[in-house]
Parts: structure tokens; sequence; C-alpha cells
């Protein structure tokens, strides 16, 4: 049996979002086609069906919940759709940071060391991209643009990085595109026909007939299929142009880790642009948060050390739960909606009708309503608050639980939930 | 290496049996695919390293 991480990085609300923004206007012209992305059971059935007979429970909650986590609301306003066509200079200057590629080099290090820990050893840093077969449609100009520009800035920075850490600097950085330095048959490559794993829906909305849901379904089960040699001499950096689904570079991660070499977190324009690289705090969720924590009655709050001020309290919450919220610099937090909300409701107070209005409010500016979140959240939410701070860190952990968070590995939240178990990471066997 | 090039296949959910074999792209499509990807990232080098030079001049 072969280890097999599921590669469970960070996925927040917004990078899922994309596809479903499509979905939104389906919805818009036809309401019952929500029955579809709450995935029925018939995309659930064919899902099951496809992946290897194998689709356990973990994984068909993993969907359940990539679907759940969704904010629609917010990829409506981003600029997504523009980036594709983004002056690429400009771009990768706001996206390669010399602190993003730090970040990404030291995850190297940390992978080149761990394997050396394993006896492994490791004299190559490989950027390699989930390019699809697809010879009929757009030629993906950005994307390797993408990697030459990060394999330069890596290139540059990743020597001096090395040394630092005590290991050789001769650690080449090899991009698979670049016929200068490799064979043009040494290369990963997504060898599915139009083996996009978004979930994107074409064609006539108002036909539901089964035909219909299946193709909508195998948008979701359309999986990437990799061909190509790994090296086990080599750390992985998986790159792509943007990050939507999580699932072209999760199985391209799995891939590479499956045949034997590590692999860090993954590089992205998307996610990484200015303003959108973290999930952003709602001002309405924000509002509501401050607003159930300043109605707290006091003896709900003396756990919390007596601290003045709803901002202070709630810190002291997240803390407890391995999150925070930087309240100074919003743009940057860590704190998903979903999560805010969930707090949220944790601490909301069912009798209060202000608690139920901005409750509301909260759910609707994030495209969402309550009917989503049945059974999803503990029974207490909206019918009183927890009972005490160790109340609130188990509902916290239960809704952690199973989700795919993709976080990259070397931040201190993925570390935090890893140890709180908030991280799952599935052992799936591999033949 | 081109015997093992279709038997190192997998997906995020383990290995592949049950893709149907229309899916999977011929060796010619993919040959297409990949000059294609390689052709960009060598323009884009190219490009990007002759700015670089015109920023940084040796002298």
């Amino acid at each position: 049996m072969t280890k097999q991480h599921f590669n469970v990085r960070h996925v927040g609300d917004f990078e899922i979002g994309h596809s479903l923004y499509d979905l939104k206007d389906l919805h818009a012209e036809n309401p019952d086609i929500r029955v579809a992305y709450n995935l029925g059971r018939k995309p659930l059935d064919y899902i099951s069906d496809y992946v290897n007979g194998n689709a356990d429970d973990q994984v068909i909650k993993a969907f359940e919940n990539l679907l759940l986590r969704h904010d629609i609301s917010e990829v409506n306003e981003t600029t997504i759709p523009e980036i594709s066509q983004a002056a690429r200079d400009g771009l990768f200057n706001i996206v390669l940071t010399d602190n993003f590629v730090d970040e990404i080099a030291h995850d190297a290090i940390l992978k080149i060391k761990q394997s050396q820990n394993k006896g492994q050893n490791i004299d190559q840093v490989r950027v390699v991209a989930p390019f699809p077969v697809d010879p009929d449609e757009t030629a993906n100009e950005l994307t390797p643009a993408f990697a030459v520009a990060f394999t330069l800035a890596l290139e540059e920075r990743l020597p001096r990085l090395l040394e630092q850490s005590g290991l050789p600097p001769n650690i080449s950085v090899v991009a698979e595109l670049d016929r200068d330095v490799i064979h043009e048959d040494d290369m990963i490559l997504n060898i599915a026909k139009n083996g996009r794993s978004n979930i994107n829906v074409y064609g006539d909305v108002s036909d539901q007939t089964e035909a219909h849901m299946l193709e909508y379904a195998s948008g979701l089960a359309r999986q990437p299929v990799y061909s190509g040699p790994v090296h086990t001499n080599a750390v992985y950096i998986p790159l792509d142009d943007n990050l939507f689904g999580q699932t072209t570079l999760a199985s391209l991660s799995s891939y590479v880790q499956s045949h034997g070499a590590p692999v860090t977190a993954s590089v992205t324009v998307a996610r990484w642009a200015e303003g959108i690289q973290d999930l952003t705090l709602k001002e309405e969720t924000l509002e509501f948060l401050n607003q159930v924590i300043e109605d707290l009655p006091e003896e709900q709050t003396r756990h919390l050390g007596g601290t003045e001020g709803a901002q202070e309290k709630l810190q002291l919450v997240l803390a407890k739960v391995g999150l925070s919220v930087d309240f100074d610099n919003l743009q940057k937090n860590s704190l998903s909606n979903m999560e805010a909300l969930f707090l949220a409701s944790a601490f909301a107070d069912g009798e209060n009708p202000n608690h139920q209005e901005m409750y509301d409010i909260v759910l609707e500016a994030i495209g969402s309503d309550r009917k989503i979140f049945e059974g999803t959240i503990p029974d207490y939410a909206m019918h009183g608050p927890p009972a005490d701070i160790n109340d609130l860190d188990d509902a916290f952990k239960a809704t952690f639980e199973g989700r795919h968070i993709i976080i990259p590995e070397s931040s201190p939240r993925f570390t935090d939930l890893e140890e709180r178990n908030g991280v799952t990471s599935y052992e799936l066997e591999a033949t | 290496m081109k015997d093992d090039f279709k038997a190192k296949k997998d997906t995020a959910h383990g290995a592949v049996d049950t893709v149907p074999p229309q899916m999977l792209a011929s060796e010619e499509e993919i040959q297409v695919s990949r000059d294609k990807y390689s052709d960009s990232f060598a323009r884009e080098k190219k490009r990007l390293k002759a700015r670089k030079s015109k920023a940084y001049p040796e002298n």
C-alpha cells in the first residue's frame, strides 16, 4: 500500500467559486439546477461509479464539502476572467514577490531535508505544470509564461536559501517544459482529452434529462490522467495559471507523490494575485460577529478573561481554535466566510431577533441560505450559544473534519490544523 | 521511456483503469500539445532573458 496524500492544501471559498459562477447563471435561469450543484444522487452515483468504483464516503464527502464551501457572490466580483488576458509582466510582478518565491523555496528545502532523512538524495527541483492535451482548443500561453517567470525567480533565490539551510547550493532548478535542459519526453502531461477537472456545464440548461445530468457530473468526474516519468531525485513544484477547483493540481501532486517524489505547495497566479490571495471577511460577516459578541451576556464572556472589546474577545476565541483575524488588514486575514459564519452562528442567540436577521443577511451576502447548512452545523447553532469554549472548539473541529483545507504546508495555520486533526489526509490504495 | 509512458497514469483517486480509452489522447495529440507548450515556454524564456539583460546590462 502506498500512502497517497489526497493533497489537502488549501481550498478557499474563492478558488472553487469560479466554476460555480457558471452554475449561478444556470440557477438564475432554472432554479431546479440547484439539485445538481448540491450534488443530488445522480451525480454522486456517477462519480461513485466512475472513480475506480471506489468512491468511499471520504471521497464523496470531499466532493460535498468542496461544493458546500463556495462563495458565489464573491466570485462574481473578482477579476479572474480578466487575469488570463492581463499583461503578464505586471501580473507576474505582483505574484512573484521575493517573499512568495522564498516561501515556496523554503517548502522545497523542507522536502529536500525530509527526503534526506529518509535516505533519498535530492539534487533537482522540478517545476511541473498540469498541461492538458487539448489540441483543438485554446493555447494556454499564460501557464508556460508563468513557468518561465517562476523558474527564473527561483533560480535566482534558491542558491542562497540552500546555503543558509546548510544544503549544497548546486541543486538545480528545472522546468519540465524547458527543452534547453531536458529531453522532450521527460515531461509529465495530462493525457486525458480535455481533461479539465472543473465543473462547467454547457448546453441547454432546461434539459433535465438523465443524459444532461450525467454530462454535468462528468465535468466533475473528468479527472486529469497524468503520464510521464517521475524522478525520485527531484522535489516537484506544481504550477498552474489559476487554481479553481484544486482537482487538477491535487491530482498532479498525487501522481508525483504516488511515484515516490516529494511535492511542495502549489504555485498559481490567481491565488496569489493582489487582493485575492487570502480569503476576505465580508463586512456583513464582520458586523455580525461584532454584534453577536458585543451582545453576549457577561457571564458568557467571563471565560475570555474579562477582555474588553468585541475584537479582542473574538481573537481569544479564535486563538483557541488556531485561527486569527487581522482586523487591521482584512484583505489578508485567514478566516474564510464560512468559518466566520460558523463562529457567528455558534455564538448567536437564537432568541434574539437581531441575530436572526443579521445571520440571514450574512448568509445572503455569501450567496447561501440556511437550507444548505442543514445537518452541517451543530444543533445548538442558532438555538443558543455554546456552553463554553470547549464546546466551540469541538464544533470547529467537527466542521473542519473531512474538509479539504488547502493551505501551503509552510503556513502556521496548516500546522495548527494538522495538529488539531483539522486536515485530513486520505490514504488510498495505489495499484 | 516511451514504453511506460502511458503505464504511469493515475489520478488523485488512485489508478485509472476505469478511464475509457477514447478519453485518452493519442501519441500524436500528446506530441502536438507538448510542442505547443514547450514552444510557448521557449519564446517567453527568450523574451524574459532579453528583458532582464536590458534592465541589468553587464557593463
